[in-house]
């Protein structure tokens, strides 16, 4: 997996919800049409949004190009057009956001008021697979005689 | 000018006390590290909760029993039996008497300003986090029913408040003080099996019957008030990876499924990890830097399996114990009395050496 973008904890639109809390309106607009049907053109995204709103084409534009260095799109050139897709799913969009939003929260004052069972974000994979292992072997080695038959 | 030498004398002491609690909590650590001994993750907690206690108490202490003679004695007898230049109770004064009293303002506005602002950072990121949970529900897939019913069972039994946060992203923690609340995510009800949740609400149960929460901001508050807090915050880390393995103890007496509780803990490190192009956003350090420590966390609790404890043998470890707080509370009273009776000097005499000692 490639680098993903930063998702910035400013601005946060109280009563928003999910990608709308550090995406724009506009840019959570562009995100749901791009997650729905990956691959368009600026002309496309365009028609799009204007079924729903008046919007200048140098927004859409300007909007487009500004996501793409965000890290938001990935974008492609046909001809003379780009062609703007999605750079992560929606599920690891939200993911991201719900690790940046708990890591800066919780990296300040708040630790004394919260105790987990496993860090809210790991940053250290820490040998799982080695893990994985031993517990499996452990199982192994309880598992009665005819267990495995079961 | 009593107070201002009171509040200097126990910066400089708490400091000095501070580093030394701090390099005997590392020699343990090591001492541990490398098998040289292993002590109970409780009896552990416990070291590290002293490392950070002792040196404001000790420091509270010497410096009351240093200065207090004064009233007591009243400051003509004082005088009488403590002679010049060493009545004026400048301790710390003595190694700067040049620079008052500009350096004791100087100390007391920084160190108001650095106890304020911790604390109302204290306060208002708890404020935050019931805002910030909301803000991670999205429209994620619902729970299964039987996991709903599990955890409204467990939470019932335990007396926990339950909040569900509507995220794919596998999350739970207990947050507040003294009622706390289990916050978890709909992600993770459907990314574990019902042994494995069941272990995960053991944990979360045992750290609000122990009230693990109040004991961190506790400690948290005595580590603010030496200016070499970022070294308390690093031993009360240390303790917090300990309590966790205490809690992870009371979960396996519990339920007497360590596998799966070292399962959940495995699945969930892997459902949590951040892609390495994040990790650059979070330089505010509160995830541990010992990466060995997951590891050996997992590996005591696959041991556990070996001989599992029972609740009888953990019941001392799944509450709050109440009585401690209060010895240490008679003991500090008690010592200070019995000095300022028998011998009022003693103290203050004995503080002067350690500065003279110091110069």
């Amino acid at each position: 997996m490639g680098i993903r973008p930063k998702i910035t904890l400013r601005g946060f639109r109280t009563g928003a919800r999910g990608v709308g809390h550090v995406l724009g309106e506009l840019e959570t607009a562009v995100m749901e049409l791009l997650w729905r049907e990956p691959g368009q053109a600026v002309n496309e995204v365009e028609e799009q949004l204007r079924r729903r709103r008046d919007i200048a084409h140098t927004t859409v534009l300007t909007t487009l190009d500004r996501m793409h260095r965000k890290g938001y799109l990935t974008r492609t050139k046909k001809g003379k057009a780009f062609i703007y897709a999605p750079r992560y799913t929606r599920e690891e969009f939200e993911r991201g956001v719900a690790q940046e939003v708990l890591g800066a929260l919780l990296g300040q004052f708040t630790e004394p008021a919260i105790s987990t069972f496993v860090d809210l974000v790991s940053k250290d994979e820490g040998g799982l697979d080695q893990l994985e292992a031993l517990i499996r072997e452990k199982r192994g080695g309880q598992r009665r005689p005819g267990d495995g038959e079961k | 000018m009593m107070f201002v030498a009171a509040v200097e004398n126990f910066i400089l002491f708490s400091m000095l006390l501070s580093v030394v609690s701090f390099a005997l909590a590392c020699a343990v650590r090591r001492v541990v590290a490398r098998g040289g001994f292993e002590p109970h993750p409780h009896l552990l907690s416990r070291l590290y909760a002293a490392a950070v206690v002792i040196p404001p108490a000790a420091s509270a202490w010497l410096v009351s029993a240093a200065l207090l003679p004064e009233s007591w004695l009243g400051e003509a007898a004082f005088k009488a039996s403590h002679p010049a230049p060493l009545h004026e109770l400048h301790l710390l004064g003595d190694l700067t008497a040049a620079l008052e009293p500009a350096l004791s303002y100087f100390t007391i506005s920084f160190v108001t300003a650095a106890a304020l602002f911790a604390a109302g950072s204290s306060v208002r990121g708890c404020l935050r986090i019931g805002g910030v949970v909301e803000r991670l529900e999205v429209n994620a897939l619902p729970p299964p029913p039987e996991q709903l019913t599990l955890v409204e069972r467990t939470a019932a039994r335990c007396g926990l408040k339950v909040g569900l946060v509507m995220s794919d992203y596998p999350f739970s923690f207990v947050w507040g003080f003294y009622r706390s609340k289990l916050i978890l995510s709909s992600g993770l009800l459907r990314v574990l099996t019902p042994e494995e949740l069941t272990g995960v609400l053991e944990h979360e149960a045992a750290h609000h019957a122990r009230r693990d929460n109040l004991i961190k901001l506790s400690l948290a508050l005595c580590g603010y008030a030496s200016p070499a807090f970022p070294l308390s915050r690093l031993v009360l880390r240390w303790r917090t990876e300990q309590i966790e393995m205490v809690c992870d103890e009371v979960a396996v007496a519990y339920t007497e499924t360590p596998l799966e509780i070292a399962g959940a803990l495995v699945k969930l490190r892997r459902q949590t990890l951040v892609n390495s192009g994040f990790s650059q956003a979070f330089s505010s350090g509160f995830i541990p830097e010992d990466t060995h420590s997951f590891e050996r966390r997992v590996r005591r609790i696959v041991s556990l399996a070996d001989s599992l404890p029972t609740p009888e043998e953990v019941s001392t470890l799944s509450r709050l114990r109440r009585g401690e707080a209060a010895l240490v509370l008679l003991i500090f009273a008690g010592t200070l009395s019995v000095i300022s009776l028998l011998s009022p000097l003693a103290v203050h005499e004995a503080a002067e050496s350690l500065i003279q000692l110091i110069k």
